[in-house]
């Protein structure tokens, strides 16, 4: 879709044309729903929270600036979201690391040393676990970059920071999540 | 110790796999559903019923506020007590409720 027909379409969702939102929501939804599934890790609340995304959206529209393409500003929109979903899982979680690591040592350390990415449940829900004891802006930051895939430069105009703050926040995250996981990498394991 | 940069992109296969996800229809229909409905456009000749009716309240509101309120009758007691400044307020206190005989008996009683 050509920038100058997505300004056109939320131009006219901004004047309360409903097919024109849904065209936006036809054309952005997938990348908003896999956004919100990778960060909250269950497909399920990730879907849930992708159409909230949508409804906040939909409520904002008054305030997009177009400063940033529609697509970056549902990102925002999405990555808060979802950061204060995650807080408020933090708060809830119970399972401490040592627990964690008492109970699926084992599988974390056959969970990194597999060559090819797991689709198991099982995988899933270890993976989900172990970030879940990573503080909410590092796993947003490491999700952007290692799953979604995305430039440095895009993820400085999603999270509205500059170059060196992005490249500075993922050195640190990469280096909380290998300080938890380097015990696990080796081969001996555990 | 295993290269930093090993064990990084280790990590990442492992935790970070992007989900897949393909188009849905039924989600952008589940999307469309929970909009709130549209509101009903008011008549072009009228376009200042947007603001008369918002403004018409602030100014109800504005005079209810700004109305100099009176305070409620004094009980007896405090109309005792009290050096008798205000007897506007004492007339309009005793309008109402006329002490009892009893009443102003004990008081006399209770004298020192």
């Amino acid at each position: 879709m050509a920038p100058e027909e997505e300004e056109e379409l939320v131009r006219g969702a901004r004047a309360g044309r409903r097919e024109d939102f849904e065209a936006l929501v036809r054309r952005h939804h997938v990348q908003v729903l896999r956004l919100c599934i990778s960060l909250l890790a269950v497909r399920e609340k990730g879907e849930d929270a992708a159409q909230e995304v949508f409804l906040k959206a939909y409520r904002s529209l008054d305030r997009f600036q177009g400063d940033a393409s529609f697509s970056t500003w549902l990102y925002r929109i999405a990555t808060n979201h979802c950061l204060d979903i995650l807080r408020k899982e933090a708060r809830r979680r119970t399972e401490s690391w040592e627990e964690l690591v008492e109970r699926d040592g084992e599988a974390l350390h056959r969970l990194l040393a597999s060559p090819a990415p797991s689709d198991a449940l099982e995988a899933s829900d270890l993976a989900a676990r172990v970030l879940s004891h990573l503080p909410e802006d590092y796993r947003l930051i490491l999700t952007l970059r290692e799953a979604e895939g995305l430039s440095y430069q895009e993820i400085a105009e999603v999270l509205s920071c500059s170059l060196d703050s992005v490249k500075a926040r993922l050195r640190r995250a990469r280096e909380a999540l290998q300080e938890r996981l380097r015990h696990f990498s080796g081969p001996g394991g555990v | 110790m295993e290269n930093d940069d090993i064990l990084r992109r280790k990590i990442a296969r492992a935790l970070f796999r992007p989900p897949s996800v393909s188009p849905s229809e039924a989600f952008v229909r589940r999307v469309m559903a929970v909009l709130p409905p549209e509101e009903a456009p008011l008549p072009a000749a009228f376009p200042f019923l947007r603001w008369l009716a918002p403004a018409l309240s602030l100014a109800a509101l504005t005079l209810v506020l700004a109305w100099p309120g009176g305070a409620g009758p004094l009980s007896a007691e405090a109309l005792i007590l009290a050096d008798g400044a205000d007897e506007r307020r004492s007339a309009w206190a005793f309008e109402r409720e006329e002490p009892a005989a009893g009443d102003l008996l004990a008081f006399v009683l209770e004298e020192p």
